[in-house]
């Protein structure tokens, strides 16, 4: 059939100038992604294995002594906890507040696109440039918090100094900044939901409540199971609003692991400590990849 | 036994400098410092030195035709220094200087001077501080300057000796110093007058607990009567001064770490008990010159260095006193020097020399301190070029009168990279957590000992 | 697998049936409020900002607090902007955001083309080797990249800030899902007429695909613009110092003494991205929330 023959002969015989060409389209992406992501993980994982300074050309095996140092350090416990507390309160934060902000601005409101988007600005925003602008709104003597605080007849707490506050401080810039994030999906999750259930809660006779928590809360399950992992994620490599807002004080009372391994890598130059740090970090952060892959997968038996 | 011991080393270093180092007399130095230096003891016993023209390995080097200058601009002094870098060119116009802001602090200038050996960009002259120097000195990247000093006839002993042996280790001179500090106690006069106090500072920490209370009783809401400084600005350094006035020290000069002694102990609860039970005292949340400027604290323990920053931007009247005292008098010296990295060729170097030399000259140094308020360097300084200020600025000769009390700073804060940081975080637990210094000490001594023997000692041995 | 369903203009739709939901005018003005109350206390450190920026020093440090300034005092901006050197700050992040923005969606179309329109046996592999990319964050990276740049000798150079980054997964990813939908005839038929790869990729498949397109390129720069942490290791100086860093010298410079002008330092930063983003937010929005919702 002289119609099919063209398509027939390249498909028969090896197509290399295709190969050619695909070798060529994607060689640069791999090759960064190579030299740049993949030797390098290999690479810190290897350090960690190793004391070294950066400057020395010798680096000394110390073997599992970086890890055995790491893990028994109160300092190093504090820091994990501070991981884990700010990517808790973030995320609940973030999560709460931003479905609350979401079942708002769903409704027919004259403005709310205006809302929306001013609600999600901050998202697009650098974070040091928001860290500093809310390191002066807690300025304990004329930021803005304390002149609303003064305005309640209470004085502000010492958010730059006191171990106790420093911490909500740069929580609630995080919260702030990824907010809009939330509200978007949740909204755009709310949208997929059939109006029909709803109508046929009512029918049954469920109030308001008992159609949030029966109809709205388990069609949002899939939306919030991935902002929930994205989140972690995010929050566990935050770093520009703590390094712009605390470096890591008052006494270590923010520093999280991303800033620990900034800190012992380029400030103090420990480079097998610092690595260690990044692999503990890596494999955290893998455990919640996973869970976001096995999440997709689900979805996707889902529809 | 041969334990290495700082004093014995320093011991060392000063003859070396009496016999070789200081070759170098007012007779033979160029005409800009020799005016305002003659008649001087510092010049008088120069002159005396073997200055023949031995010669040293860059003898007969050309001066490179640029330098690159890695300055914090301690204190705000980015203008001043500027001024001294045209002064400069208008002398040396062959040799170009590039100022470069190379961070925000200290630790800062320090980090890049790291990164900076990593990825070979290197400056020429780079300000290293007291807590700092000494790293490079054991990681062998800064260069002794004894030659250079002796090939440009570096007028030495009219520099201030403390300052200048505070960069000597195993007999050779690693920096020369520049924006030099000590600990200065500022009060705020007005708030003095309204608690009814006499118009001095207190000469004793048990005076100041009763003044202090006297100044709370007026203070207003947010107001104290003295306020600490941060971990992270030398809070260790300007503490440095009151462990030893309470008779302890952070360690000996053979790094035995000795926090654990009951002067230590009393010293930090004493400055503990400032803001805890006494409660006329905080720590800042930013800067303590920015609040003692904002009338928010009546007084402060801070550096010299910005003392011509707070006399100009101060709405009140300044007073400036020596540190109170306890069992005895203990002031530090601190602040930065400048260092020759020796990775760079000899050319850069007799041409960094060349431009730290000129920093150092009377005329200069003076011109520095008057405008920025670190010490003046140089002993001819303050009887030449700086006595006229001096009469009409008495609060820079508290400063001056204090720096010939002052000692050299303890092993464990200087020579233990990271060290400062460790002691900082250890004040700040007693400060601002309200931590018992008995149980806090313990913890800082131990991290103080392991940073020892995992970052100095090796190094030392080697 | 997965694509924005939250378009603008799904997002303009109101679902007239949920008006029913909450009744009454007392409700409808309980939901204004808060919703104005929600967007006030969101703009709020914005509005602090700017107002703070246009403050005499003496406004922002005395007590009790100035809302708003008394007059507009620019004075603020123009000490910030001779403070530290802002125009090379913007100068260089526009290099950075351009070239490193041009790098990583080249690579990102170029990579997905190959991976949707040309043979290689096995590419499922391929495809997958990009992705794994996801799992390993910059942070974890940082100290033997920052080696390598060393000893390439691009440390304070902008090939140093732009190339380590310039390898793409999620744009790839993005793009592939794309060009995947597309109408298989209309390529056939360019196949057919003889049309090179370049070619088609240029004339048939991105024409096609522009609104994705733009969406990758959009987040693209957006994260370009606001990164932080790879920049400050590499730039040491602000010969290749971009605006985030800037803002950071800012910061140290003036301090907590003068928020007045740290405050129009920040302004400085903030306007061009916000901008960018009010004039083409529903791609910015669509592509950043871009795998949250299956479409």
């Amino acid at each position: 059939m002289t119609f099919d023959r063209g398509r027939g002969d390249t498909r028969r015989a090896t197509p290399w100038r295709e190969y050619l060409l695909f070798l060529l389209f994607v060689a640069p992406n791999v090759l960064l992604l190579f030299f740049f992501t993949y030797k390098p993980l290999y690479e810190t994982v290897r350090l960690s294995f190793y004391n070294w300074d950066l400057i020395s050309p010798v680096k000394i095996w110390v073997g599992l002594d970086n890890y055995r140092n790491y893990f028994d350090n109160d300092t190093n416990r504090y820091i994990i906890r501070n991981t884990f507390v700010f990517s808790f309160a973030t995320v609940v934060g973030t999560l709460v507040i931003g479905l609350g902000l979401a079942l708002l601005l769903n409704r027919p409101l004259r403005g709310r696109n205006a809302a929306r988007t001013i609600l999600f600005a901050p998202y697009v925003v650098s974070g040091a440039a928001i860290g500093i602008v809310w390191l002066f709104v807690f300025d304990p003597r004329f930021g803005l918090v304390a002149a609303l605080l003064e305005r309640l007849g209470t004085t502000s707490p010492n958010w730059y100094n006191d171990p106790n506050w420093a911490m909500p401080m740069v929580i609630i810039a995080f919260v702030w900044k990824n907010l809009g994030y939330a509200v978007v999906v949740y909204i755009a999750g709310l949208q997929t939901i059939p109006l029909e259930l709803y109508e046929a809660a009512r029918v049954d006779g469920a109030g308001a409540w008992a159609r949030f928590r029966h109809v709205t809360i388990p069609h949002l399950s899939p939306v919030t199971f991935f902002l929930l992992v994205t989140s972690i994620l995010s929050s566990m490599q935050a770093f520009d609003i703590i390094r712009v807002m605390t470096q890591g004080g008052p006494l270590d009372a923010t520093k999280t692991m991303v800033y620990q391994v900034y800190e012992q890598g380029f400030v103090n130059y420990r480079v097998g400590a610092a690595s260690t740090v990044a692999t503990v970090l890596f494999i955290f952060l893998l455990a919640a990849t996973v869970l976001q892959i096995r999440f997709l997968e689900r979805r996707v038996h889902y529809s | 036994m041969s334990t290495l011991s700082r004093r014995n080393v320093l011991g060392l270093a000063a003859g070396a400098a009496a016999i070789g180092i200081v070759g170098c007399g007012g007779d033979d130095s160029p005409k800009g410092s020799s005016t305002t230096g003659a008649g001087t003891p510092g010049t008088g016993t120069g002159g005396t030195g073997t200055s023949s023209a031995s010669t040293t390995k860059f003898s007969g080097v050309k001066p490179a035709g640029q330098v690159t200058f890695w300055s914090v601009h301690p204190a705000n002094s980015k203008a001043v220094e500027e001024e001294l870098i045209t002064r400069f060119q208008a002398k040396y116009p062959e040799i170009k200087v590039k100022l470069e802001t190379a961070g925000a602090n200290y630790a800062e200038v320090s980090q890049k001077f790291n990164a900076g050996l990593v990825a070979k960009q290197i400056p020429d002259v780079v300000m290293l501080s007291d807590v700092w120097w000494f790293k490079y000195y054991l990681a062998k990247t800064i260069a002794p300057v004894d030659d250079l000093l002796k090939e440009l006839k570096v007028d030495l002993p009219d520099y201030q000796e403390t300052l200048v042996k505070d960069y000597q280790y195993d007999g050779k001179q690693w920096a020369m110093p520049f924006a030099r500090s000590t600990p200065l106690f500022y009060y705020n006069k007005q708030k003095w007058q309204a608690a009814g106090l006499p118009d001095r500072g207190p000469k004793t920490w048990d005076e100041m607990d009763e003044w202090g209370g006297k100044l709370q009783a007026k203070a207003g809401s947010g107001e104290y009567a003295f306020t600490h400084v941060k971990g992270d600005s030398y809070a260790a350094w300007t503490f440095q001064g009151i462990i030893w006035q309470f008779g302890g020290r952070y360690s000996d000069p053979s790094f035995k770490i000795l926090l654990d002694s009951q002067e230590a102990i009393d010293a930090g609860n004493y400055v503990r008990s400032q803001v805890y039970s006494k409660k006329y005292a905080n720590v800042t949340a930013n800067s303590e010159t920015a609040d003692f400027i904002a009338g928010t604290t009546a007084s402060i323990l801070s550096s010299t260095g910005g003392l011509a920053g707070v006399l100009r931007d101060a709405k009140f009247e300044v007073g400036t006193a020596f540190y109170p005292e306890k069992k005895q008098f203990g002031c530090p010296t601190g602040g930065a020097g400048l260092a020759i990295p020796d990775a760079i060729p000899d050319a850069n170097k007799v041409a960094a020399m060349t431009f730290i030399k000129f920093l150092g000259e009377p005329e200069n140094t003076s011109y520095y301190s008057q405008n920025v308020g670190y010490m003046p360097v140089r002993k001819s300084a303050i009887t030449g070029a700086m006595a006229e200020f001096l009469k009409t600025k008495p609060q820079f000769k508290t400063a001056i009168e204090q720096l010939s009390k002052t000692q050299s700073q303890d092993s464990a804060r200087v020579y233990i990279p990271g060290g400062d940081a460790i002691l900082g975080k250890g004040l700040e637990r007693m400060l601002l957590n309200n931590e018992d210094a008995r149980n806090v000490w313990p913890d800082v001594k131990k991290e103080l000992e392991s940073a020892y023997q995992n970052d100095v000692r090796p190094k030392l041995k080697a | 697998m997965a694509r924005a369903v939250a378009t603008g203009a799904e997002l303009q739709q109101p679902k007239p049936r949920q008006r029913v939901a909450w009744r009454g005018a007392a409700g409808a003005i309980a939901q204004y409020g808060l919703m104005v109350l929600c967007v006030i206390v969101i703009f709020a450190p914005l509005l602090w900002m700017v107002g703070a920026s246009l403050k005499t020093r003496q406004e922002i440090y005395s007590l009790p607090i100035s809302w708003l300034p008394s007059s507009l005092h620019w004075e603020n901006y123009r000490q910030a902007w001779t403070a530290v050197p802002f125009e090379r700050y913007f100068f260089n992040s526009l290099v950075t955001t351009i070239l490193g923005s041009a790098l990583k969606v080249t690579n990102g179309v170029l990579t997905a083309y190959a991976l949707v329109f040309l043979r290689f046996p096995r590419k499922d592999l391929v495809f997958l080797a990009i992705l794994a990319a996801l799992m390993v964050p910059e942070q974890v990276v940082l100290i033997p990249n920052y080696v390598l740049v060393s000893e390439l000798n691009w440390v304070n150079t902008y090939q140093g800030i732009i190339i380590p980054g310039g390898g793409v997964a999620f744009g790839t990813f993005l793009m592939r899902q794309h060009f995947l939908t597309l109408p298989k005839e209309v390529i056939e038929a360019a196949r057919i007429d003889g049309a090179g790869h370049l070619r088609m990729l240029w004339t048939i498949v991105l024409p096609m695909s522009r609104p994705t397109l733009i969406t990758f390129t959009l987040i693209t720069v957006v994260a370009k613009w606001n990164e932080y942490v790879w920049p400050l290791l590499v730039a040491t100086d602000d010969k290749v110092r971009t605006l985030p860093l800037g803002l950071t010298q800012l910061q140290n410079s003036e301090g907590q003494t003068q928020w007045g002008v740290v405050m129009a330092g920040a302004v400085f930063v903030i306007v061009p991205i916000l901008a960018l983003f009010v004039w083409s937010q529903r791609h910015v929005v669509e592509g950043l929330t871009a795998g949250s919702v299956k479409g």
